[in-house]
């Protein structure tokens, strides 16, 4: 066979690998920087909540354009880190636009922290839902449902330290 | 004889703070209540107040902002609603609820700019003090109250069934209220809930 045959085949397998490599690693750094966030109706969430088990779940409504959802954000990665070894779900439920994610709720999540698990709720019939979550609920945002099996705690306003979530947490454990 | 006479005192003055506070009720107006006029300031300086509205059948009250994004969802459907209703006899009046200490973009300056960018057909006022909000329970924005003629609450809560997507609304809540009390009929549906944005206080 001839040398410069031979040279040139070594060197397109030697491309071909190197550029294999390459799209691995953009592929993986895209999947890393891009979160890719479930999009759910309300029955997908009320199945969380019909949960009944030993786990206290943590289920907090909030968007990127609320500000005092915003606010308490850090609160609860600092309260989920402090109870990171128990069983405690968090299930960050976001009302931001569906049609807008990428303009707000991408971006944002590539910025900042959130415990547990996003997801979208995109169900236009919130009248419907609202009082499912609880009847105390109007619809202002952020609350957040802490509950265990049976028990259960609705608060309606947001929090001001992690301090206050932990409480919460501790009462429905009880 | 002198602590039955405190005691007497003590009662009537109890009562007589009731007498004074007709329209206090801590957590907001239900159907039926009657409802408080007010003098609040628009965007165009002047003061607005539900009394001037001598020809008024009914009153489509929006506590609504500049900033939320279900309020900036809406606006376009406020407006539709003011340019066929306000000619019906029933007028819309957005009031902002929040204090723009807290959130800037909520003052009226921004409400004048939002106003004359969209071409608000109805008064855009400011809610100064945050006195009347309470008193009509507003938690959200936007957040609507419906008034016959004499101030009686109609109708609270949604504009319609779908804030997002304004081409799948199914159910026009405020317009079927507003149809019902044109024909002298009940209101079907006279409370929902949506999901908006808290009202700015200062903590």
């Amino acid at each position: 066979m001839k040398l410069s045959v031979l040279i040139v085949f070594i060197y397109s397998m030697v491309r071909s690998i190197f550029l294999m490599v390459v799209f691995f690693f953009v592929v993986i750094s895209g999947v890393r920087a891009q979160t890719v966030v479930p999009v759910v109706r309300f029955d997908a969430l009320q199945t969380i909540l019909s949960q009944n088990n030993d786990t206290t779940y943590v289920v907090n409504f909030w968007a990127t354009w609320c500000k005092p959802c915003i606010e308490e954000m850090p609160f609860f990665v600092e309260a989920a880190n402090v109870v990171a070894g128990d069983k405690v779900r968090f299930v960050m439920v976001s009302l931001d636009m569906p049609r807008k994610v990428n303009q707000s709720l991408y971006p944002w999540l590539a910025k900042n922290k959130v415990p547990g698990q996003v997801i979208l709720l995109n169900d236009p019939d919130a009248n419907t839902w609202i009082p499912q979550v609880d009847s105390a609920w109007d619809g202002a945002i952020p609350v957040t449902l802490f509950f265990k099996g049976n028990k259960k705690e609705f608060v309606n306003e947001s929090f001001d330290n992690a301090k206050e979530i932990l409480a919460v947490i501790k009462k429905v454990n009880n | 004889m002198k602590h039955l006479f405190s005691i007497v005192g003590g009662l009537l003055f109890v009562l007589g703070l009731f007498a004074f506070a007709p329209e206090n009720n801590p957590t907001g107006y239900k159907v039926g209540d009657k409802a408080t006029d007010f003098k609040l300031k628009g965007v165009d300086g002047k003061e607005y107040s539900l009394a001037d509205y001598k020809d008024a059948k009914g009153f489509i009250i929006i506590f609504t902002c500049n900033h939320c994004p279900f309020a900036v969802a809406y606006e376009d459907r406020i407006i539709e609603l003011n340019n066929k209703y306000a000619p019906q006899g029933y007028p819309v009046i957005a009031i902002n609820p929040n204090d723009p200490s807290v959130q800037p973009e909520d003052g009226m300056a921004e409400m004048q700019v939002r106003s004359n960018a969209k071409g608000f057909t109805f008064p855009y006022v400011l809610d100064e003090g945050q006195r009347i909000y309470p008193q009509y329970g507003a938690t959200r924005t936007p957040h609507v109250f419906i008034l016959d003629a004499d101030r009686f609450v109609k109708y609270i809560g949604a504009i319609d069934d779908n804030v997002n997507e304004p081409e799948n609304v199914k159910v026009k809540y405020v317009e079927d209220a507003i149809e019902s009390l044109k024909a002298n009929k009940q209101v079907a549906t006279t409370f929902t809930k949506a999901i908006g944005c808290s009202i700015k206080v200062k903590r």
